[in-house]
């Protein structure tokens, strides 16, 4: 059984259809990547798959529909990391990951006592891992992009949910924290967890991801492998661009070089 | 270490609240002692030691707790709330509202039918304010468009008030409403503090639970609701939880300005800007503002007694400026 399954995929926004009829699914310990132009839906399904959008179609969670469960252990099931960065207050590293401890809380009254044992190991395995160990005392507004960026995905990996959904993580970063994201992103997929990112960079959906699925204008236009996804037809049909294409030890390359006449009438 | 800060603080808050209530005891036309003061209220003094202490001193301490928890506690949760630091109940209308709600009940004599019209009549009013506030809110405006709308809701509550008052058929009555207004918890008796005291601690029971809720926030309204946050209940609980604290006591002390702002604002340092840790620490620091304003507005030696709504308003507005002029200069 997948991890995710989404079937029939629709999403209606103030009467405009945004996704339509989308299906694809992810299995325990993949690297999702999602892609296609601006426009084409992508942030819309992850919102729909976090249950923050009414959709049509289904999505299921290890085979039960997200939708029926409870927030509370939907909470531990899925972990989200939006794709705009809004800490309004400027709270401390340690306090900022620690919340993604939130749903393990107990009752409101219980949960006064701060985070319980298993609670500071997540958080700090989490810190570690994104190697924000040494900011866990500096303010979220003190930090630069990569540093914040790094801090908010251990937030979201402090949730230790099996499924991660990030919504351009990197698309602020330059290339070595870009780099970094994807690596930490990659190696949370170990130990049987499924990550699904959007991503803009063709060159790191091709190194970094397991299966691609690429949709424009909300519907799916490709799905499978990276060499699968990323053909030259596919690249001219969806993004209207010609790219310099290669392997580099072994693993692929896209590089978009001038824009080719749309196919789109 | 966050914890024994926060400990700290709640202890020195509790310390100067519980000094500046048996100083506020001393004071007023009968000097009295420390040592006086304390057997009046234990009632080992003298018969008039006690019913000053007890009857006319102790309802004005009690009354000033509450106004500042209230104010306190509202402010620190609808900046939470509303991811703002200038949001506040007098400057989002609530404050306004609530006494536009009692000047109705005033004038249309509401109040002889029965005690609880004019408190009710505030809280709806309030009620009616943070409800027009969170359908902004729901409708996805921006900050800067909800603080506006507080403006504009302040203005009409102000401008209906006028118009109650510019109407009202009876002088006397009217410079009694003015002076209500103004707000003090000057000459009040346990009566209104039994007016208000259920609604308050309910208001502020429902503001303490949103706690942990409004630490979570601080992600933003997707990453919290996916992390288990009910974003609908919350909003009920900080507004409703607003409008009967801030609704009951502006029934009884008239309307109090930027207590809420001040107050998160200076002490949300001492919780590491977590907004929902600020909560308690910010309801006990409204109480011991109020307090030292309601104790200050005693000791000045003004011809008449200052009302505690004008003084703190001539704290609290330049304060504001200068929040606004330092956000502005950080977004630069």
């Amino acid at each position: 059984m997948s991890l995710l399954q989404v079937s029939g995929l629709d999403v209606v926004l103030g009467g405009k259809p945004l996704v339509r009829g989308l299906s694809f699914a992810i299995g325990e310990g993949e690297l999702l990547g999602l892609i296609g132009p601006n426009g084409a839906g992508k942030s819309t399904v992850v919102k729909a798959i976090a249950q923050l959008l009414d959709h049509g179609g289904e999505i299921r969670f290890r085979g039960r529909p997200l939708s029926a469960m409870p927030a509370r252990e939907r909470a531990s099931c899925l972990a989200y990391l939006s794709q705009e960065d809004p800490v309004q207050w400027p709270i401390s590293v340690r306090d900022l990951v620690g919340l993604g401890r939130h749903p393990y809380r107990g009752s409101w009254w219980r949960g006064a006592g701060g985070p319980r044992k298993g609670d500071l190991e997540a958080i700090e395995s989490a810190m570690r891992l994104t190697d924000v160990w040494r900011l866990r005392e500096r303010r979220v507004t003190q930090l630069s992009g990569g540093e914040r960026a790094r801090a908010r995905l251990a937030r979201v990996l402090a949730v230790e949910a099996p499924l991660i959904l990030a919504d351009e993580p990197v698309a602020a970063l330059d290339p070595r924290h870009q780099l970094q994201v994807m690596r930490l992103l990659r190696s949370a997929c170990q130990s049987g967890r499924g990550v699904l990112v959007v991503l803009h960079d063709l060159t790191l959906a091709s190194r970094f991801c397991d299966r691609l699925v690429m949709m424009d204008r909300g519907e799916l236009i490709a799905t499978g492998t990276p060499s699968e996804v990323l053909t030259a037809e596919n690249l001219a049909r969806t993004y209207g661009v010609r790219a310099v294409m290669g392997e580099h030890d072994g693993q692929g390359y896209v590089v978009p070089w001038e824009t080719s006449e749309p196919m789109r009438s | 270490m966050p914890q024994f800060r926060f400990r700290s603080l709640m202890l020195v808050l509790l310390v100067t609240l519980l000094g500046l209530s048996l100083i506020s005891l001393c004071f007023g036309e009968a000097p009295l002692s420390l040592g006086e003061v304390i057997a009046g209220l234990l009632g080992t003094g003298t018969d008039e030691q006690s019913l000053i202490v007890r009857q006319i001193r102790l309802p004005r301490v009690v009354l000033a707790w509450l106004v500042g928890f209230s104010l306190g506690a509202s402010g620190a949760a609808l900046q939470g709330l509303l991811r703002n630091p200038l949001a506040e109940p007098g400057l989002l209308g609530i404050s306004a509202s609530a006494g536009l709600g009692a000047v109705v009940a005033l004038y249309f004599g509401l109040t002889a039918a029965s005690l609880w019209a004019l408190p009710g009549a505030a809280m709806t009013f309030a009620l009616l304010a943070t409800g027009v506030l969170y359908a902004l809110t729901q409708a996805g405006s921006t900050n800067l468009t909800l603080i506006l709308a507080g403006i504009a809701l302040t203005s009409l509550a102000g401008a209906l008030t006028s118009l109650a008052l510019n109407l009202a058929p009876n002088p006397g009555g009217v410079q009694d409403m003015v002076l209500w207004l103004l707000g003090s918890i000057a000459d009040r008796s346990f009566d209104d503090v039994r007016l208000c005291l259920p609604f308050v601690i309910a208001g502020l029971g429902l503001l303490l639970m949103t706690g942990p809720s409004l630490d979570v926030l601080a992600l933003g309204e997707g990453e919290a609701r996916t992390l288990g946050v009910d974003l609908g209940r919350l909003r009920g609980l900080v507004i409703l939880g607003s409008a009967l604290s801030v609704g009951a006591t502006v029934a009884v002390s008239g309307t109090i300005g930027f207590v809420g702002l001040v107050v998160p604002h200076l002490l949300r340092r001492f919780v590491d800007y977590r907004p929902g840790r600020l909560l308690l620490p910010s309801a006990l620091g409204g109480a011991v503002l109020i307090l030292a304003a309601d104790i200050a507005v005693r000791l000045l030696d003004t011809p008449r007694e200052l009302m505690l709504g004008v003084v703190t308003a001539l704290i609290g507005a330049p304060f504001f400026l200068v929040l606004v002029l330092r956000s502005r200069r950080d977004m630069l």
